[in-house]
């Protein structure tokens, strides 16, 4: 009964694992010289290439910039639509509209945003005289721009979550706090937010993910620059391997980027699930 | 200083009402509760009362003072949920105590006061327990600590024996009744059960559809029902209602004696009915419940229950002849009013 499943399993997922860790001590194959066993070399020559650095530090930026916002964020929303109010069945659809849009989409619609001199966020900001700013042709601004647009696109989708959580939540626990006397804070603190702890694990292990994994609207929004100010690892992975043909050393970074995920992952299970009451 | 009075309190959802405007004296210390079938509008008194939903007219009053603009926390009053809604995360202890952390309560008072309660409880040995490691009956007595933890003199409770079995039912109604006395509560009770209600209560309010039926002692109401609906809701079995055609009873020649001019119906409670008469009826059918029986027959086009010794062996479709004392008749009219029998001069 298994054996479809671990058949495609081993084909699609654990095969390629493997053969990647391999791949990364060889050398890249080219047609009049086969690949070979370079021990380390790969892994040297990541620790010497600047742009892997800078990519690392951009992602690390990045993963820093879009795990607290769009958790929070989708926390905040999720809450909001929660409440009894008119019209909260189109809010939460509005809310989880940029998950539904394919990423390749959002950038193009970010993409006119940020346009300079005719771009959304420039024609407002003329209407109150601030100057011009080409948002991702700038080394300073470019990789928040990034940012904004994967908070955009993620935090509906964590709503979601959170609000099927909230919804499990009886709504007479609400009452009985009601009766004692919590305020909305104190209820959130001591009551909703130690039930939500299963979530939030599940959508920081996502969203721990999704910042190193989440590629598409750089490639459509600005190629990793400028200068490489927006070059995510997994856009440096692609670079590497597929531009610049150096397939040993595309695997010997897709290792390193795997290790890290799933390190974090494991600390995150480990660490956060004693806390959390299921 | 603990009586609840509602006076003109209504409420509707949209269009549909939920509770009549309605008039009401809870007396302080009293064990009230509020009884009827599901939809009656006794959940919606006892949530307006906590302030937990707000009502469309009229006004509150807790110990004298109008709470109808108050929220439920300034109602001076505790509540246990039908489900008991503990916090599964909190331990037995931290649930308790929950409420006297958001009164910022302090750390001396509440290991003493949490103490006192888990006590009182018998919980000791439960107090790092989560709900999810505790039985139903001792999550019904974990929510009941955290209302009297509070040392309100008013508690409200929404069928909180319901989710319980009967065993357990049984032991829990002394054991709240003896609380509420032993603390001098004001204890406004909600049930659907009448058998807990009779057990229980020294004010019996007795709701359909939104509306009081009665409200009495559990001894005046099974004595003098009010209403129609009072006398086919109180009792297991309940009285037989009988309509009448004039003096006799519907679809039969039995004419009722010192019939009150005005009824249309005439009610008796089983157990006010003997088999050694003149009052000609057939069995339809016969329950054996061990100490007594009870055997339905049929006067006419009405139905009858008689509450008999356990021995006695009836079949459907045996005659028998029925006998009561006019004394033991209740009568109705035509609004399901009680009317009262001319006494005998």
């Amino acid at each position: 009964m298994l054996l479809p499943a671990l058949v495609l399993l081993v084909a699609f997922t654990h095969y390629p694992a493997v053969a990647t860790i391999i791949d990364s001590f060889m050398s890249t194959p080219k047609p009049n010289r086969p690949s070979v066993f370079v021990g380390l070399d790969n892994y040297a020559s990541m620790i010497e290439d600047p742009i892997f650095w800078q990519a690392l530090r951009n992602n690390l930026w990045f993963a820093l910039a879009t795990i607290p916002l769009s958790v929070g964020l989708a926390l905040a929303m999720a809450l909001w639509v929660n409440g009894p109010m008119t019209g909260r069945g189109f809010l939460r659809m509005a809310y989880f509209t940029p998950t539904v849009l394919p990423m390749i989409a959002v950038a193009n619609i970010w993409l006119f945003f940020y346009t300079p001199t005719y771009g959304l966020l420039e024609q407002i900001g003329g209407v109150f005289g601030l100057p011009s700013q080409n948002w991702l042709g700038d080394k300073s601004t470019a990789l928040a721009s990034i940012t904004v647009v994967a908070v955009w696109k993620e935090a509906g989708f964590f709503m979601i979550f959170y609000l099927a959580a909230l919804q499990g939540i009886s709504p007479s626990l609400r009452e009985a706090a009601a009766i004692e006397g919590a305020g909305r804070w104190f209820f959130f603190r001591r009551v909703l937010w130690p039930l939500l702890m299963p979530t939030t694990i599940f959508v920081l292990v996502n969203a721990v993910i999704n910042a190193f994994r989440m590629v598409d609207h750089v490639v459509v929004m600005t190629r990793g620059g400028p200068d490489n100010a927006t070059s995510l690892l997994l856009y440096h992975l692609y670079e590497v391997g597929f531009k610049y043909w150096d397939q040993g050393y595309a695997a010997a970074i897709t290792v390193v980027l795997l290790g890290a995920l799933a390190t974090v992952a494991l600390v995150q299970f480990f660490v956060l699930d004693k806390k959390a009451h299921y | 200083m603990s009586e609840i009075e509602l006076r003109g309190v209504g409420k509707l959802w949209g269009d549909v009402v939920a509770l009549s405007p309605t008039n009401l004296l809870i007396p302080g210390g009293s064990f009230t509760v509020l009884l009827g079938p599901s939809g009656c509008g006794k959940t919606t008194t006892l949530r307006l009362i906590a302030g937990l939903d707000s009502a469309s007219a009229g006004q509150i009053f807790v110990g004298g003072r109008d709470v109808t603009n108050e929220p439920p926390s300034h109602r001076n009053l505790a509540m246990v949920f039908q489900n008991y809604a503990l916090f599964p995360h909190l331990s037995v202890a931290d649930n308790i105590v929950f409420g006297l952390q958001v009164r910022k309560a302090s750390k001396q008072e509440q290991s003493e006061r949490l103490a006192r309660v888990l006590a009182l409880l018998g919980l000791e040995k439960l107090r790092d327990r989560k709900p999810s490691q505790l039985s139903g009956g001792q999550q019904q007595r974990v929510a009941l600590a955290r209302a009297l933890v509070a040392e309100t003199k008013i508690c409200l409770m929404d069928e909180p024996l319901s989710n319980l079995d009967a065993q357990l039912r049984q032991e829990m109604r002394q054991e709240l009744r003896a609380l509420q006395q032993k603390l001098g509560l004001t204890v406004v009770y909600v049930t659907h059960d009448q058998a807990e209600a009779m057990s229980m209560a020294d004010l019996v309010v007795l709701l359909n559809r939104g509306r009081v039926e009665q409200v009495g002692s559990p001894r005046e109401i099974y004595a003098r029902p009010a209403t129609v609906f009072a006398a086919r809701f109180i009792g297991t079995p309940p009285m037989s209602v009988m309509a009448l055609d004039g003096e006799t009873i519907k679809g039969s020649k039995f004419a009722v004696a010192g019939k009150p001019s005005k009824a249309t119906h005439v009610a008796i409670r089983p157990e006010h009915v003997s088999l050694d008469g003149d009052i000609p009826a057939t069995i339809t059918a016969s329950e054996y419940l061990g100490a007594d029986s009870l055997v339905r027959c049929q006067i006419g086009s009405e139905q009858v229950a008689v509450r008999i010794t356990g021995q006695q062996v009836f079949e459907p479709g045996q005659n028998v002849q029925l006998a009561w004392s006019p004394h033991a008749l209740h009568y109705f009219d035509n609004d399901g009013r009680r009317v009262e029998q001319q006494t005998p001069t």
